[in-house]
């Protein structure tokens, strides 16, 4: 017999699907995460930059993993959105980077990583946190791309992940012994899960992500172009 | 918090910390001072982001998209386990092994090999491609499987699927075996689209509902029987242009799309003669930064002949018609539109949604007929609702209903990531 999807009979499903929603809409109390801030986007080199700024990027719950020895990883998503009248504005270019950071529990250093620069070790939660807490410059778009008479926002995501699919991978193949051979297979069960299952247990855990997002102001294309000259 | 609630998380969270602080780093470089300025995306290789890969679950899938395989944390092989539960088999365990070499001439490699428990039948399959060009962008490959399959249209991806027979005795596909090999040669144009050519025999076989298949949830529940399938060899010839995987993150206007016109029968010999055209075509497009239109069109026609039931097209159900039955439509033509509207709530943050609950709205509407391809003489089925979200692609409830039934009740449906 054929039956509509998942919650058999269409007025149960409404009770089921109402309780469901209830019970979500519940759990929707404030959390506590980093905030951002961006500075005015500005001119240099050929490129237009955005400062995010971080306010309280370590939170207690992931200073506590962090000094465990447990990874966490910052992303920066960085978006220049073109502003359109009459209708959705467009995204015109977009950035990402990422910082790892660990804890060195033989020197009591922790060590960020971050794609495309030299490594920084800092010796303290304290430290680490100013060096978070420092304006980040990213560049957002090429100053060539901007159309001057038109008028642009950046939008900034950071994201602190306390746990994330590649660190879970990293205890799986360390658990395998095979970490250090990056060329040899090794089994992996928690990419492998469905990441709506990974994100539920790891939220349930306590390890969920910390999101913080900012807007810019608006800048005009002709003006960023004109600063660079 | 219940006692018991606070104790689970308690040994959650002492479980993976214990894991992951024996996973600290065993290197060491001189202490520098921090630099503030990212490096421009010229130089810069995101390597640490974790992106979300979608991919339209077509083909054998013994083999990762070279783009995503490039930005995946693999390297040159992966091993991964696979499980689903189903009401057929009604366990596979098995394991899938791949190996790439990204940008070389090396070949690449995809295995898989499962055992269906309950029928006792191991299952398997292998594919290899070797580059003729340089960077890939030409390969010849060969392919031979030996798997329990569904049709192309019923697209519920397997953990889900098996979730849902688990915890809502409900099952989303119709099964049959497959047992073939087949030759292709394909030609990569980089971020546009896989051009392929590939002549395949596979025996279809039909396998029968397995009445022990148990649910942890609303046991009473009946089982839909598991359809037969036209069984013998079907030669064909497919023509198929493919662009199969997507990043969720960074994603704008522009389509990814399955589109394969498959001739079976006549020279080539089979039980099925017949002329098949099918297209998926998808595009995900972000309206602002909180809003995203997510939109997927799918037609099918059948040129000549007849079609046997396993491929046959197919509409209706949580990954077509979300207010409609499942399989609600199925013929040798097809029509179907969807369209999801995605807001993200970013003031309603908890350390549930860490983005925000995610207010969603969706129309569907299409239908499968019999006969010749005119739109035109067709009734379509329109199901519009609306929902929420945990993420823009993870866990979601969906209120779905029939709009042309004016006292149509709300379909409640549950997805564990967008349906296309």
């Amino acid at each position: 017999m054929n039956r509509p999807p998942i919650a058999g009979r269409v007025r149960r499903c409404w009770v089921e699907g109402v309780v469901a929603t209830a019970l979500t809409l519940a759990l929707v109390t404030p959390a506590r995460a980093i905030e951002a801030s961006l500075g005015v986007p500005y001119a240099r080199g050929g490129w237009v930059w955005a400062d995010v700024k971080l306010d309280d990027p370590i939170a207690p719950r992931v200073a506590e993993s962090l000094s465990r020895g447990m990874p966490a990883t910052l992303q920066l998503h960085a978006e220049l959105w073109r502003r359109r009248s009459g209708w959705f504005d467009r995204l015109e270019s977009s950035y990402d980077a990422a910082v790892r950071i660990r804890f060195e529990v033989w020197n009591d250093q922790f060590r960020l990583e971050r794609s495309g620069l030299k490594e920084v070790f800092v010796p303290s939660l304290d430290s680490l946190r100013a060096v978070l807490s420092r304006p980040l410059a990213v560049p957002v778009a090429r100053l060539e791309k901007l159309d001057a008479d038109k008028r642009y926002y950046v939008v900034a995501t950071a994201t602190l992940k306390p746990l994330s699919v590649e660190d879970a991978e990293e205890v799986e193949g360390w658990l395998s012994g095979e970490v250090e051979d990056k060329a040899r297979a090794r089994l992996g069960i928690i990419t492998a899960l469905p990441r709506a299952v990974f994100d539920a247990v790891r939220n349930f855990a306590g390890f969920g992500d910390q999101k913080a997002r900012a807007i810019s102001t608006d800048f005009d294309g002709r003006e960023m172009q004109a600063a660079s000259r | 918090m219940t006692g018991r609630t606070r104790s689970l998380r308690l040994a959650a969270r002492l479980v993976v910390a214990a894991a992951l602080a024996c996973a600290a780093p065993r290197a060491r470089a001189a202490g520098e001072a921090p630099a503030d300025t990212l490096p421009a995306p010229d130089s810069a290789r995101v390597v640490f982001t974790t992106t979300a890969w979608r991919s339209t679950p077509f083909g054998e899938r013994l083999l990762t998209d070279p783009a995503q395989w490039r930005e995946g944390v693999w390297h040159h092989q992966r091993v991964q386990p696979l499980l689903d539960y189903n009401r057929v088999d009604p366990m596979r365990l098995g394991l899938q092994w791949e190996a790439q070499a990204s940008q070389t001439m090396l070949p690449r490699l995809g295995a898989r090999v499962e055992y269906a428990t309950g029928r006792e039948r191991w299952l398997y399959g292998v594919q290899l491609e070797q580059p003729l060009l340089a960077r890939g962008q030409v390969a010849l490959g060969v392919a031979m499987v030996r798997r329990t399959d569904h049709n192309d249209l019923q697209q519920v991806e397997d953990a889900e699927n098996s979730l849902a027979l688990l915890f809502g005795r409900q099952d989303y596909r119709d099964y049959f075996e497959r047992e073939g090999f087949g030759a292709y040669l394909a030609w990569r144009l980089p971020d546009r689209s896989i051009a392929s050519v590939h002549v395949r025999n596979d025996d279809y076989r039909s396998l029968a509902l397995w009445e022990g298949t148990r649910s942890w949830m609303f046991p009473d529940r009946t089982l839909r029987a598991n359809p037969p399938v036209a069984e013998g060899e079907i030669r064909a010839l497919l023509m198929r242009f493919e662009r199969v995987a997507y990043r969720t993150e960074r994603t704008r206007a522009g389509f990814y799309h399955w589109i394969e016109a498959e001739r079976a029968g006549g020279a080539l010999g089979g039980i099925a003669r017949y002329t098949r055209l099918l297209g998926d075509v998808r595009s995900v497009l972000r309206l602002s930064p909180a809003t995203t239109l997510t939109l997927r069109g799918v037609a099918g026609h059948t040129a000549d002949g007849t079609l046997p039931p396993q491929k046959q097209f197919v509409a209706g159900g949580v990954d077509g018609l979300r207010a409609h039955m499942f399989d609600a439509f199925r013929g040798d033509q097809v029509l179907l539109g969807q369209a999801e509207y995605d807001i993200g709530l970013w003031q309603l943050r908890t350390s549930a949604f860490e983005g925000g609950l995610h207010a969603l709205a969706f129309l569907d509407t299409g239908r499968a007929w019999r006969g010749r391809f005119d739109p035109g003489g067709q009734h379509f089925a329109a199901d519009g609702g609306f929902g929420v979200g945990t993420s823009e692609d993870n866990m979601r409830v969906y209120f779905a209903r029939n709009l042309q039934q004016p006292r149509a009740n709300f379909v409640v449906s549950v997805r564990l990531q967008r349906p296309f």
